[in-house]
């Protein structure tokens, strides 16, 4: 549990300017857009790809599918945590094969959730290329994993905690960064 | 050799004797139950605050030998009836082979006199092998020593043979123990049928199976002028029954066991198989009636119907396991507990059962009171002591039964079997 | 969040926050059949034994295509190959079972209460895959799975379970599940095949087939074991199937949108005719579809159960 006081690193406006940065990069780097596919992360990866989608087709790109992904399944920690993770639904609405999937997550830290999302969409077929965009990457990566769009590199220590609130959950759009409470 | 025990409040219901008073002993008999007595040459046994009893009769074992001695033996099971405070038992003749005949009986009693333990008294078999199809050489068993006839773990199935049974038994003034469960009725139950045996799916045997074969035998103990013990009474019908027949003057005796008057059917959820036995644990309502037949007296005698199982049998699927648990050294301690401290029994009265109650059922003379001239076993007991049901601490050589880490109020403290200390709690 | 306990021995011994979470865990489970690779890895190395020591197809298939379908490693056990047979106790093959480290064993015994003995002297979680006369968990769970799929609510519904109660496991655990879960239940048989006091597990009890259904949201038939004709409870299939067997006329007196479900096997022409059994309102194939997601959200709750006992 993170210990008061966090403070806010990226408000509602630094957010909304983030993600359409992030919609006009995947726009360029993709000309081929008729088989793009963004595919968020439970929870706060499906927001993101959703805010991201209305973007792209704002600045004039196509109607883009958006699927979620429930990575419980893939998680490598299944015996480690205390409480287990709640399953639920991985709804992709469209099929993988040959797309152009671009994975959507809100922090990435150890790579170990992206690492479970790919194996998790290769099960469901063989999309042609998968790219990944998250809103903060906090550095301290455990595997060869990066990824291709980058709302804000904040550089954290391993005690740091980042929290990303989005308003379709939360109530707020904010990410904040606080120090981890040691349990005793 | 001469012993008093000094110092007691005595209660002996057969002879109405209820106060301080000392108990002397002269060559295995009593001689005198007086206040105050004073002799200079006998070993005085310190009994102050303590009651002095006639020694306890437990009218319903099963001692296992012949056959299965790593279940119990007569020795092990005598010495776990003196641990007890009994000072004489009865045993059920459903031995491997089973007792149903003269030289078996002869036996029994030759392993028991080299036990010295508790008295043993041997009950026969009603019908060859406990066949239920003809009757036993019951005369030559009882000029061998059997005090009665059962075929205990079964019914007398068939209502002719009972009869038959009841007139032949009179000539020898023994009862005829009945294990009243229709067979058909009952068969394959494993717990009482009802409530709990609907949730936890297992087959039940009713209530009616025990409750219809009461009946029947009141009514051929009414015809052929018999006497017939009902065993182990689980039914509150089966206690009603006896009630109104001996009002109407029928020769029929009943006796309860402690886990039918202490425990419920509910018992067995989850089932545990410390919980199985023949008959089942029934309903509250049965419970109490039981209870309130062993008060008011409809049921003369407490017995145990101690039934040792080998803990690898036991540990088995419920239906698979066998019936029965053991009760020979928590029997007084449970009776103290929820019949005198539970239910407000006179303690005069709840000995009675374990003493003159069971001695009349038997015909055993000189036993089952502390009347001069009587048979010197005597149960000393502390009714009001802490205990708790140890199964490391006991005597028998099996462990079945669901009384493990009771605490209970009153226990017997000593007991002493022809004039001679057997056992003396630690 | 996880399931309070570490076996599942039977409806009994869950709350309804239990059985709410293996439902909504299920509906994850159920987009892995969808799929063409209907696998997931997150079992991978863990054991599972079905250990089935009476004779079933479909429970013993659906526990093992679970098992397959989380990635974990599973052994059949059935009852004519296993040594309690030869004479060896139940706790004994228990014990020798579990010397070789399963995570789960799943039984099936036609003795009441024997999953709880190997609860009692095992350390592996124990799954209930049917006992005697007494429970069966995982098809009560996915007979409510079913049932909240069609209807959306398991409160207020009204439910008749018909045939042999006294003598089904599945009746038990239903009435148990549904009662929990606010459901009305009316259970529905001849008496001699209705087991003394039901009432007080919460049942309404009739024998007029009519009455059970009027009205009913859900109606549950109940295989009948054919040997029962012979144990007196009935005096022939023909009367039987006159009283209790289900026919369309029968369907007609229940809610317009009735769902009718069966356990399985079916004895068509005894307790459901074909009409019915095949019929518009049946969701029987639905029922073993989602058996597999309910068996698969059940071991994979289960399982991590080491995570607290390494945390103490």
């Amino acid at each position: 549990m993170p210990s008061a006081p966090m403070s806010v690193v990226m408000n509602k406006e630094k957010i909304s300017r983030t993600l359409s940065r992030m919609a006009h990069e995947i726009l360029e780097r993709n000309p081929d857009l008729a088989d793009l596919a963004l595919v968020g992360i439970r929870t706060r990866g499906v927001p993101l790809a959703r805010r991201l989608a209305q973007r792209i087709e704002q600045f004039d790109g196509p109607k883009v599918p958006v699927g979620v992904l429930d990575i419980t399944l893939y998680r490598d920690d299944l015996t480690a945590i205390s409480d287990h993770p709640i399953l639920r639904k991985t709804e992709i609405p469209f099929s993988v094969d040959g797309c152009n999937i671009i994975l959507v997550d809100d922090v990435l830290y150890t790579g170990r959730t992206v690492r479970a999302a790919l194996d998790g969409i290769i099960d469901l077929g063989r999309p042609r290329r998968i790219q990944l965009a998250a809103l903060v990457d906090r550095g301290h990566r455990e595997l060869p994993i990066r990824a291709d769009y980058i709302g804000k590199n904040l550089p954290t220590s391993a005690d740091d905690f980042v929290q990303v609130l989005l308003e379709d959950q939360d109530g707020v759009d904010e990410v904040r960064i606080g120090k981890l409470e040691r349990i005793k | 050799m001469k012993r008093l025990l000094k110092g007691g409040r005595v209660v002996d219901p057969a002879s109405g004797v209820d106060g301080r008073a000392d108990v002397l002993i002269e060559d295995g008999r009593i001689t005198r139950v007086e206040p105050n007595i004073a002799t200079a040459d006998s070993e005085v046994v310190d009994c102050s605050g303590r009651v002095v009893a006639p020694g306890f009769i437990d009218m319903h074992v099963h001692l296992r030998e012949p056959g299965r001695e790593d279940e119990e033996t007569i020795a092990s099971g005598s010495r776990a009836a003196t641990a007890g405070g009994f000072t004489t038992v009865a045993c059920m003749p459903n031995t491997e082979p089973p007792l149903d005949n003269g030289s078996i009986i002869e036996f029994v009693l030759t392993q028991a006199r080299r036990a010295e333990g508790a008295n043993v008294m041997p009950i026969g078999c009603v019908t060859k092998a406990r066949k239920g199809a003809e009757l036993a050489e019951i005369g030559e068993m009882v000029r061998a020593g059997a005090v009665a006839v059962s075929d205990d773990g079964s019914p007398v199935a068939s209502p002719l043979l009972m009869r038959r049974a009841l007139e032949y038994c009179r000539q020898f003034g023994i009862p005829v123990i009945d294990h009243c469960e229709d067979p058909d009725l009952a068969a394959s139950g494993a717990m009482n049928e009802g409530q709990v045996s609907t949730a936890l799916g297992l087959r039940g045997m009713p209530c009616a199976a025990e409750d219809i074969m009461v009946c029947r035998d009141i009514r051929l103990a009414e015809i052929t002028g018999g006497r017939v013990h009902i065993a182990h009474v689980s039914a509150h019908r089966s206690v009603e029954a006896i009630r109104e027949a001996r009002a109407r003057g029928v020769a029929v005796s009943g006796e309860a066991t402690p886990h039918h008057f202490s425990l419920t059917e509910e018992a067995v959820r989850g089932f545990d198989t410390h919980a199985k036995m023949n008959p089942p644990l029934r309903s509250e309502e049965d419970r109490a009636g039981v209870m309130e037949g062993v008060l008011d007296g409809t049921l003369e005698a407490i017995a145990t119907d101690h039934a040792p199982h080998n803990a690898i049998e036991k540990d088995v699927e419920f239906e698979r396991a066998p019936f029965g648990i053991i009760g020979l050294e928590m029997a007084v301690s449970i009776s103290l507990d929820r019949l005198v401290h539970g239910a407000g029994m006179k303690l005069a009265e709840m000995i009675r059962r374990f003493t003159e109650g069971p001695a009349r059922i038997l015909g055993l003379r000189g036993r089952g009171t502390l009347a001069p001239g009587s048979h010197a076993d005597v149960t000393v007991l502390d009714p009001d002591c802490e205990v708790t049901v140890k199964m490391d601490a006991l005597h028998s050589l099996s462990r079945n039964c669901p009384y493990s880490g009771w605490k209970l109020r009153g226990a017997p403290v000593m007991t002493l079997v022809g004039g001679v200390l057997v056992w003396r709690r630690d | 969040m996880r399931l309070k306990a570490r076996d599942l021995l039977g409806i009994e011994e869950l709350d309804l926050q239990d059985i709410e979470l293996i439902l909504d865990t299920a509906d994850g489970f159920l987009e892995v059949a969808r799929r063409p690779i209907k696998k997931v890895p997150i079992l991978r190395g863990r054991t599972v034994v079905n250990f089935f020591l009476e004779p079933s197809t479909r429970t013993r298939s659906s526990f093992e295509i679970a098992e397959k379908r989380l990635s974990a490693d599973s052994v059949n056990l059935v009852g004519s190959g296993s040594s309690i047979v030869k004479g060896e106790t139940l706790i004994d093959t228990g014990r020798n079972l579990e010397a070789m480290s399963p995570d789960i064993i799943v039984i099936r015994h036609s003795s009441s209460g024997a999953p709880h003995l190997l609860a009692h002297k095992l350390r592996s979680s124990i799954i209930n895959a049917g006992d005697g006369f007494h429970e069966h968990p995982t098809q009560a769970l996915l007979d409510a799975f079913t049932i909240r799929q069609k209807k959306e609510r398991l409160e207020g519904l009204r439910v008749a379970i018909v045939g042999d109660i006294a003598h089904s496991r599945v009746a038990r655990s239903n009435l148990l599940l549904l009662r929990k879960a606010g459901a009305e239940v009316t259970v529905c048989g001849p008496p001699t095949l209705i087991p003394p006091h039901i009432e007080k597990l919460g049942a309404h009890v009739t024998s007029n087939l009519a009455e059970a259904i009027e009205g009913a949201d859900v109606i549950m038939m109940l295989r009948l074991q054919l040997e029962r004709q012979k144990g007196g409870y009935f005096p022939s299939l023909r009367e039987y199937f006159y009283y209790f067997g289900l026919t369309v006329e029968h369907v007609r007196r229940a809610k317009p949108d009735v769902i009718i479900m069966h356990p399985g096997p079916m004895n068509r022409g005894v307790e459901i005719t074909s009409e019915v059994a095949d019929g518009p309102y049946s969701v029987i194939l639905e029922q073993v579809a989602n058996g597999v997601a309910v068996r698969m959200a059940v071991l994979y709750l289960l399982l991590g159960g080491s995570a607290d006992e390494e945390a103490a």
